[in-house]
């Protein structure tokens, strides 16, 4: 395992750790602490300039409250789920086929198309507002959750693409040859062989892409006009008032709105632990 | 023949027909569906609305209401697909130039007919110009904000000055203030609007109304000896430091602590700064509107007015006229500007609020009003000219290369 | 692995027996596969990027309000944009942005490695250290101008502290890109982090024990043993920062919309200032394929390098 398990160190070096551990903890979480700090007071707090210090009362049940009784979080908050997870199971699903035929299949063409993922990636998305509202709106998805996941599912795709193919490259081709040779068919490998070596690399991915789309707010303003299909993140803008942004709410609701993420990303780590690795299937 | 007698056939499908439409008709009349996109979200406008709106439902049985809130700067987006794609019943949008960009592409309906039938271009009568193009009415104003001097009444009692009421007093009273380690002027200009009060005031009062709305319609040049007036007034309190040092670090929003805890003086913004101060520091805000320069411009005001419109797109245009008729009753566009700390578009509404009154009493005295920089001219030069004063309030010396660049912007614009 | 050798392999497939469909596709399987597995993401790819892009190219050559009729201007638009002096800044804050985010594969990667033990702790640990990412950059954003507020930001007490007079960091033309760098930089750093994870998770264990035997430790272990097997990772971490780097505009946008006067603005800003603000989707359009064609030459140029590699190691 990499680096030297800690454990295996001496004390002061295990106590060592842990110190400098902690520090950088605080040091990374500082504007965080600051999110929370501003979640917690009120909005007078904020304007008489008292952006750090003790409130002037503990408003956060407040907020809160006031966040629900404004606007349908609840429902916000389902739409936001039901988009994204769509979204990550069908990115998982259309990336995983496209990176292996990359990957493994060598024929022509192969290049050109890795490129396009590539570069579809990396347009600014906000010059496709136009063109994509036209294409949705043609479909007759418009102010749907479905426009919000096909568009995702598009775009996400080829970041997952790319970021998989190259694991699947890493991949050795005997284990493909002997499958093949005991008469397995195509999909047989890539259901039964592939995937499951695959599996720290969809977990990363699959949390990846739940952030990217769970935090996206500029598709979610382009494509879905009515309450109904609204995601979390155009509910938060929401609050920002009328004259004055309500920054405490914002701040509150930020918070709330990153857990699910975060939980995500907690369960899955363990398919991120040492030991799955390719040698093991060697065997 | 076929057996069928045709002019029987005929005589039943003609029956069928009419049967059919008496069907669809009084269904159409009884599914009365209303859609309406609105920007005025804040809680209590959005209270206010959603209340006016079960109103309506409950005086006009067999229509539903369906409102859509947005945040502003969301709704400035989603407002240009949305008039394109799906446009609801009636959209709530800002006047003057903002209104002009969607009518005269003809996204809104003309309703000039609707102030005569329900007789109220007496009473909206100073609102008027702004949701005028080319003669016609394309929207309803709701609500207006003046604007003016908001000052902390504890730190001029201490420094010994009371309101001013002409620009020497202003700048004499700033010298006090500055002498006594007070910042005259707050003022945060990261979000680039806060500096368009200044330089549409002095305009107004140097210049007067006729000029300022030609400059803002791109027929005066920026580097018209006018303009080069207004800057050179500007530049006067900027070199003498009366102007927040920095200001481009602070959002509109986060200059207000100055004000609210002592440490600046004066905020040249609107009302709405006062709705979420603390109450204790509420009652230490007072009031006075921008200074007198030029006797013959005095009385030439800043007035932001929003309203409401038909998308020309609309399915139930019928049903939005009768909304647009309740919601001018004035109870109801009284209810909902207080809600939103604003004022209704009504001269005949009674106000209870000291502030309010005195707000009115300004709009109804002024000669003429223009709304806002970034109102009243193309939204292209005014973004130009917004970070345009954001970079003369930090550099008062480029003001020469400031108003070039302007003026080369405007003739690219609107040429 | 050669075409011809691929094709051996099949041919002892004739041995077992099997059905005429069988026989037609295996014969067909190596191409037939890869489109079959293809059809699907490649489709709703192209329909809903890859067209919208060349639509949005095409816009670039008109003269468009986003809304209304649009005139043909041909090269117009790009010749307006070459003669702006706010381009050449644009372009010199990207190159800053471009430079300084190369930091956060780094930092990341180190942080993952020093994150990367087994004590009880670490999967709450792990969990902190990626909520950067999580949360939505709008009140990132404003949480540090509010670091940097010159009166009561958490920099200027501590400027205070210590005697100096605060930094107004936001209205410094030449500090303000840093300023905002450091923000979005948080959040990156997340992400390379969370992919280094998922990298060093996949680290051949014999291969780490066999270095070690030999005697290696260290950064010659760390650097001829663990990297290279880190390089997809490392490949998709770096051009995925490149890529974020030349099309962040949020944090931007939220911080100081581009300013002070246009000190701080970046293409995708601008281009989103033109399309939005400005209502000139066609120069906006015409901002965003420059920033394109930019991104293609570095990404045409890795790509090359990228497989030139993996093809020298077969």
């Amino acid at each position: 395992m990499y680096p030297t398990p800690i454990q295996d160190s001496s004390l002061p070096v295990r106590v060592g750790y842990r110190f400098v551990l902690y520090v950088a903890i605080a040091v990374w979480i500082a504007p965080l602490i600051a999110i929370v700090m501003t979640a917690i007071r009120a909005q007078g707090d904020l304007l008489a300039g008292n952006y750090w210090g003790m409130p002037q009362q503990f408003a956060l049940v407040e907020n809160f409250r006031e966040i629900f009784a404004s606007s349908p979080m609840g429902m916000f908050f389902v739409n936001s789920i039901v988009v994204t997870v769509t979204t990550v199971v069908g990115v998982l699903i259309l990336s995983t086929l496209a990176a292996v035929a990359l990957a493994k299949y060598p024929f022509p063409g192969r290049t050109l198309v890795f490129s396009m993922f590539i570069a579809g990636n990396f347009v600014p998305y906000q010059i496709l507002m136009i063109p994509v509202r036209g294409i949705v709106l043609s479909l007759g998805l418009y102010d749907s959750i479905w426009a919000l996941i096909i568009f995702h599912t598009a775009f996400q795709t080829g970041f997952a693409t790319l970021f998989l193919r190259n694991f699947v490259v890493a991949l050795p081709n005997e284990l493909f040859e002997a499958a093949r040779l005991e008469g397995a068919s195509e999909f047989t490998i890539i259901w039964q062989i592939i995937v499951p070596l695959l599996r720290p690399a969809l977990a990363g991915l699959s949390v990846l892409v739940f952030t990217f789309v769970w935090n996206d707010y500029f598709w979610a303003l382009v494509l879905v006009q009515s309450d109904a299909a609204k995601p979390l993140t155009l509910g938060l803008a929401g609050l920002k008032g009328e004259w004055l942004t309500a920054w405490n709410l914002i701040s509150a609701g930020s918070l709330a709105a990153a857990l699910p993420p975060v939980v995500l990303f907690f369960l899955t780590q363990k398919h991120f632990v040492a030991g799955l690795t390719v040698g093991a299937v060697k065997s | 023949m076929l057996g069928i007698d045709l002019r029987s056939f005929r005589l039943a499908i003609a029956i069928g027909a009419a049967l059919g439409s008496l069907a669809i008709a009084p269904a159409n009349a009884q599914t009365g569906q209303l859609t309406i996109n609105t920007d005025r979200s804040g809680a209590g406008q959005k209270a206010a609305m959603t209340k006016i709106a079960s109103d309506f439902e409950a005086k006009n049985p067999g229509t539903k209401v369906t409102i859509n809130f947005s945040d502003v700067e969301s709704y400035k987006t989603s407002i240009r697909n949305f008039l394109v794609t799906t446009p609801p019943d009636l959209a709530f949008w800002f006047t003057g130039a903002r209104m002009r960009a969607f009518s005269k592409r003809g996204a809104f309906e003309d309703i000039s007919k609707f102030y005569a039938d329900q007789k109220l271009k007496d009473v909206m009568g100073p609102f008027l110009p702004a949701v005028t193009d080319s003669g016609k009415q394309f929207m309803m104003p709701t609500n207006f904000t003046t604007w003016g001097f908001f000052y902390n009444k504890e730190v001029f009692e201490r420094v010994g000055i009371a309101p001013p009421k002409t620009w020497d007093e202003l700048m004499a009273a700033a010298a006090k203030l500055k002498a006594a380690n007070v910042i005259p002027f707050t003022i945060g200009t990261r979000d680039l609007w806060a500096n368009d009060l200044w330089f549409d005031y002095l305009d107004l009062r140097l210049n007067g109304l006729d000029f300022h709305m030609a400059l803002m319609d791109g027929k005066e040049s920026y580097t018209d000896e006018r303009v080069k007036k207004v800057f050179a007034t500007w530049q006067q309190p900027i070199e003498k430091g009366y102007f927040l040092e920095n200001a481009s670090s602070y959002g509109w929003q986060e200059a207000i602590p100055l004000l609210a805890q002592g440490k600046a003086a004066m905020y040249l913004l609107g009302p709405y700064v006062l709705t979420s101060l603390p109450a204790d520091v509420h009652g230490k805000i007072g009031f006075f509107p921008f200074p007198g320069i030029d006797a013959k411009n005095n009385s030439f005001e800043e007035v932001s007015i929003n309203g409401v419109g038909i998308p020309s797109g609309a399915k139930n245009k019928e049903l939005a006229l009768k909304f647009l008729a309740f919601l001018a009753q004035p109870d109801n566009l009284a209810a909902f500007a207080k809600a939103g700390a604003v004022l209704p578009a009504r001269t005949d509404v009674a106000l209870d609020d000291q502030l309010s009154q005195v707000q009115m009493k300004l709009v109804q005295a002024a000669k003429g009003t223009s709304q806002f920089y970034d109102r009243d001219t193309d939204p292209e030069m005014a973004q130009i000219g917004m970070k345009g004063f954001q970079e003369f309030l930090a550099n008062p010396q480029r003001a020469e290369a400031i108003l070039e660049r302007l003026e080369a912007a405007r003739k690219r614009i609107f040429k | 692995m050669s075409e011809k050798t691929e094709m051996a392999d099949y041919a002892d497939l004739a041995v077992v027996p099997r059905t005429r469909m069988q026989r037609v596709w295996e014969t067909r399987a190596v191409w037939l596969t890869p489109l079959l597995l293809l059809a699907a993401p490649v489709s709703i790819f192209v329909l809903l990027i890859v067209i919208p892009i060349i639509q949005s190219i095409w816009i670039s050559f008109y003269d468009w309000d986003g809304t209304g009729p649009a005139s043909w201007v041909g090269l117009g638009n790009y010749a307006e944009l070459f003669a702006d002096p706010q381009f050449y800044v644009s372009l010199k804050n990207n190159v800053i942005w471009l430079l300084l985010f190369l930091l956060a594969p780094v930092v990341g990667l180190a942080i993952a490695v020093f994150l990367n033990q087994t004590l009880p702790e670490m999967r709450l640990v792990k969990s902190i250290f990626f909520i950067p990412l999580v949360l939505a950059h709008v009140i990132i954003g404003v949480v540090f101008t509010w670091f940097y507020d010159p009166t009561f930001g958490i920099i200027a007490i501590l400027a205070r502290a210590v005697g100096m007079t605060p930094p107004a960091i936001l209205s410094n033309e030449h500090l303000v890109t840093f300023g905002i760098i450091a923000a979005a930089l948080w959040s990156q750093i997340a992400f390379c982090l969370v992919l280094f994870l998922a990298g060093l998770s996949q680290l051949d264990d014999d291969l780490i024990a066999a270095g070690r035997l030999d005697g290696a430790s260290g950064w010659p272990l760390f650097y001829y043993v663990v990297l290279p097997q880190l390089r997809p990772v490392t490949f998709v971490a770096t051009i995925i920062t490149v890529i974020m780097s030349l099309r962040n505009f949020d944090m931007i946008a939220i911080m100081t919309q581009g300013g002070p006067y246009g000190s701080s603005t970046v293409l995708a800003y601008q281009m989103f200032d033109a399309t939005i603000f400005s209502y000139r989707a066609g120069y906006g359009a015409a901002i965003a394929t420059v920033l394109f064609a930019i991104m293609s030459v570095y990404i045409a140029w890795f790509l090359r390098y990228t497989l030139k590699q993996e093809a020298a190691e077969r």
